[in-house]
């Protein structure tokens, strides 16, 4: 937060684009997009916030790839979230390994980047954008058990985010895309999940 | 007060007057660091697609502390600084001696709905929140470690997320009084839980209310 306070008193532009005029209201927004991976190559590339989801899992955008008039966004964070499909895949003295295997390669060999119109804003490895969530604990198990691990992309806390300030202006394009320019293969389905953290200015309630 | 010392609420405050003027209190008010809980439980099975959370007054604590349901009851105003959902087995059904796999499937049951569960809270019809509970972590829970011999019975214990109290997604929603708001876990996808869980959500925040 305080490098996203220091970059909007620096720059005019932006104070006036995150301050909400009298007809507005400055709420705290997440846009978040999730992708499946199957149990196989990586594609080069993957487009995030390209559609408007069905359901709730998969993301909440209103418009593919865009903020509706007269919403406009400021992004204050990114973060990429990797987890299990997790009704599968979670049982057996084999699977965690490979699962955690999996997250290791999006993490370490895959690249984020975000443009808007044809300017790129961010491109960065996986692992500079921590989720900031996810599971934390510990498990052991007996002879007779089974095994359970999850890892998770950077120390789960909300304060571990690779913050900025990079604004959406209303019905402009913008793209997210996981990058994998030498596509690993993955031996489970994990779920990828892009979230843009930040302010949203709308009309007031 | 620079901006480098300000953290995301007050930031937030500094940009928005309505904002301001509305966690500052009047003559006659006093404000109060304040907590509201809801607890459901979740048995073993499917998980319904939506449950509402702080839709009813608790018959004790350990379930909540509303003391309307799904307002705030006026002349209190409540500004949500931070939002929290904590994940936990029903400790009742004796989770740590009850075998070697179910310590396993308690964390795979917590790992499910941080991961394909999601949070929504609207006010009137307007939505102000829709995202995965993994970006709300409790801030709080079990943390330790935990070693077994081959005659002892396994056990396990996760989070959702790290377990700090200042981890918290932080914003600032002002819930006036008397307003409906409502806030539901989702869950759009076929989800199936192993064991009987239960969730807590919990609005961290600042109350204004009449001076005692």
């Amino acid at each position: 937060m305080d490098k996203v306070a220091f970059l909007i008193s620096l720059d005019p532009g932006l104070l006036d684009f995150a301050t909400p005029r009298k007809n507005e209201e400055l709420v705290p927004w997440s846009y978040y997009s999730r992708a499946p991976f199957t149990a196989a190559a990586m594609a080069t590339s993957t487009p995030f916030f390209n559609s408007v989801p069905a359901d709730s899992r998969t993301g909440n955008m209103e418009l593919a790839s865009q903020i509706p008039s007269p919403k406009r966004f400021l992004v204050t964070s990114l973060r990429v979230h990797i987890a299990s499909i997790v009704a599968a895949a979670v049982s057996g003295t084999t699977v965690p390994g490979t699962i955690s295997n999996d997250v290791n390669q999006i993490v370490s060999d895959c690249q984020v980047e975000f443009s808007l119109g044809d300017k790129v804003y961010v491109k960065l490895p996986v692992w500079k954008v921590p989720s900031g969530g996810g599971l934390v604990g510990f498990a052991s198990n007996n002879a007779t058990g089974g095994v359970t691990s999850y890892v998770t992309n950077g120390l789960p806390d909300q304060e571990n985010g690779y913050e900025g300030a990079w604004p959406i202006p209303s019905n402009t394009s913008f793209s997210v895309l996981l990058k994998a320019p030498a596509p690993p293969t993955l031996a489970n389905a994990v779920q990828v999940t892009i979230m843009l953290d930040g302010w949203l200015i709308r009309p007031h309630q | 007060m620079g901006p480098a010392m300000l953290n995301r609420t007050a930031f937030l405050l500094s940009l928005d007057p309505k904002l301001m003027d509305f966690a500052t209190p009047r003559k006659t008010e006093e404000l109060v660091p304040w907590s509201y809980y809801d607890r459901n439980t979740f048995s073993a099975g499917a998980l319904a697609t939506s449950t509402p959370f702080f839709n009813a007054v608790a018959t004790d604590s350990r379930d909540g502390n509303m003391e309307l349901a799904q307002q705030i009851p006026s002349p209190k105003r409540f500004l949500v600084t931070q939002i929290r959902v904590h994940i936990a087995s029903i400790l009742s059904t004796g989770v740590w001696t009850t075998g070697a796999t179910t310590s396993g499937t308690i964390i795979n049951d917590t790992n499910l709905f941080q991961a394909d569960t999601q949070v929504s809270f609207a006010l009137g019809d307007k939505n102000y929140l829709l995202v995965p509970t993994w970006k709300l972590p409790s801030g709080g829970g079990l943390f330790g470690l935990h070693t077994d011999a081959v005659a002892d019975t396994s056990a396990g214990g996760s989070t959702n997320g790290w377990p700090r109290v200042k981890n918290g997604y932080q914003g600032a929603w002002p819930i006036p009084p008397n307003t409906a708001f409502t806030i539901a876990l989702k869950a759009p996808g076929a989800n199936t839980i192993a064991n009987d869980m239960v969730v807590t959500i919990s609005l961290d925040g600042w109350l204004i209310r009449p001076k005692q």
